[in-house]
């Protein structure tokens, strides 16, 4: 552990590109089996919404490394959540590590997106932390929320409003996005005062993540003064606007 | 023996503008007079949210140094107006720009470093004026230090600007009087100084800064330009890939 954290430190000292940190808060319920019994709005069990998630992840690594640019800013994390949230992977320069497999967490259940997002603020916080301490400069985090269900606890009521003040003061950008018809998006919309959240069309998670690869790209190579705008034609390619 | 004043300097398209087919935005101006007792260096990066910002900032550049020049007493006698005085000349003559060119005032979105000497008998007067991101180093006694840090926000995309509502308050200017022999300056955008500059504990790359220094002190100016050139085509573009540029003034 300590070994790591002398390679991550290092790994800021080095490369002097601002970072681009993205947090993916992503649901890891058993309803992402596609399994009805298991909560999921419709049966989906081949292929299985969880199944297409894992390989978006890794369509999401391979489009940033292919970028000259983006493969040196930017910088992932990955938290799952069921009834509790668990890091799955820490931020990490995206050259140095290779994309992990989100389980389903079948044990507990549950939907607890309250958890899951405080635990991404935890993690984008203490990044900041280390960017700031190694002089590294960074762009607004991103934090993106996929759940295809409703909440089964209250955590999200308070985390919530932390998280839209932060949005509204422009410190953090947030993409909310439903999976299936299951999924609360007035739930969603909490954690969004600018950006309405979006639903996912179908299983389309590899159009999602091809769209957020290109727009981290984008913000990447952005330079002072310069306002990046979103690729809304793209969007067309994975949601239902 | 006459003390010898050097100035050179140098812009280059970044890695990203030239993929995306873009100008470069960074633009420098060096100027020395005939009679080698005054000098002036100035750059301007231009803002990436404007695809015209590097007419803002070539004007920017142009300007600076004349007005300086013309208005060298006035400004060093207080630089506590001067700030204000700069800002609305280069703001004044902006304007008359964009309505040349059918642009808005935001067009020409730029941050300005510069730094203009004049020579006395064993000493320099110098004034040197700063917005926005890049840094300012000077060198005293063999030891470079900052002059006038990176102004910036939390993020990596946000810095003031020459055409910024707050930039008359925002305009640094700084003054002084230091020992002729072996003074020197040097001033670089933001994409020059992620290689000059030591952002971890503020303080400028004192090797590179030192070997720049010590370069001008051999070499003359047509020469010193071209090293600069090769290398911020060379490790500075490894380093950023935003443009990058970068003035020195050594008096030797």
């Amino acid at each position: 552990m300590a070994k790591d954290l002398i390679l991550r430190r290092q790994d800021l000292i080095e490369n002097p590109t601002p970072r681009v940190p993205i947090c993916l808060v992503l649901d890891c319920s058993p309803s992402m089996s596609g399994d009805v019994s298991c909560g999921a709005a419709v049966q989906q069990t081949n292929p299985r919404p969880i199944d297409e998630l894992n390989e978006g992840i890794k369509l999401l690594f391979n489009s940033i490394l292919e970028d000259e640019v983006a493969k040196y800013a930017a910088e992932i994390s990955i938290v799952a959540f069921s009834e509790v949230a668990e890091q799955v992977l820490d931020f990490d320069s995206i050259i140095r590590v290779s994309p992990p497999t989100v389980e389903l967490e079948m044990e507990h259940g549950g939907t607890s997106i309250g958890s899951g997002v405080i635990k991404a603020l935890q993690l984008l916080d203490r990044r900041k932390n280390e960017y700031k301490d190694a002089g590294v400069d960074y762009f607004q985090p991103w934090m993106v929320l996929m759940t295809d269900g409703q909440p089964t606890d209250d955590t999200h009521i308070e985390i919530s409003q932390d998280v839209s003040n932060l949005v509204s003061n422009k410190k953090l950008t947030v993409f909310p996005i439903g999976i299936g018809k299951g999924a609360d998006m007035s739930v969603l919309a909490m954690f969004s005062p600018k950006r309405s959240p979006l639903r996912l069309k179908g299983l389309r998670f590899k159009e999602f993540f091809e769209w957020l690869s290109k727009s981290i790209a984008a913000t990447s190579r952005s330079t002072p003064g310069e306002k990046v705008s979103l690729n809304t034609d793209g969007i067309k390619g994975w949601s239902e606007l | 023996m006459h003390s010898l004043i050097r100035v050179a300097g140098c812009s280059m398209q970044g890695r990203v503008h030239e993929k995306e087919k873009k100008p470069c935005q960074d633009k420098h101006y060096v100027w020395r007079s005939k009679d080698k007792k005054e000098a002036g260096i100035a750059l301007a990066d231009g803002a990436g949210s404007s695809d015209y910002s590097q007419i803002g900032a070539e004007y920017s550049v142009t300007a600076i140094i004349p007005f300086v020049k013309k208005n060298f007493n006035e400004l060093f006698s207080d630089p506590a107006t001067a700030g204000g005085k700069i800002v609305n000349y280069l703001l004044g003559g902006l304007s008359e720009v964009t309505l040349r060119s059918n642009l808005i005032l935001n067009d020409m979105a730029c941050t300005l470093l510069f730094v203009h000497i004049l020579c006395r008998k064993k000493t320099i007067q110098y004034i040197a004026g700063h917005i926005g991101d890049g840094v300012i180093v000077f060198v005293e006694n063999n030891k470079i230090k900052v002059l006038s840090k990176p102004e910036r926000g939390e993020h990596a995309n946000e810095t003031i600007f020459l055409t910024s509502k707050n930039s008359l308050s925002r305009f640094r200017v700084y003054s002084g009087v230091m020992l002729k022999r072996k003074a020197g300056f040097i001033i670089m955008s933001d994409g020059a100084a992620e290689t000059l500059y030591v952002k971890r504990n503020k303080e400028p790359n004192q090797i590179y800064c030192q070997t720049i220094f010590a370069y001008c002190d051999k070499n003359p100016q047509r020469v010193i330009t071209k090293a600069l050139c090769a290398n911020l085509n060379g490790i500075f573009r490894e380093v950023s890939s935003d443009d990058c540029s970068l003035c020195v003034l050594r008096v030797t």
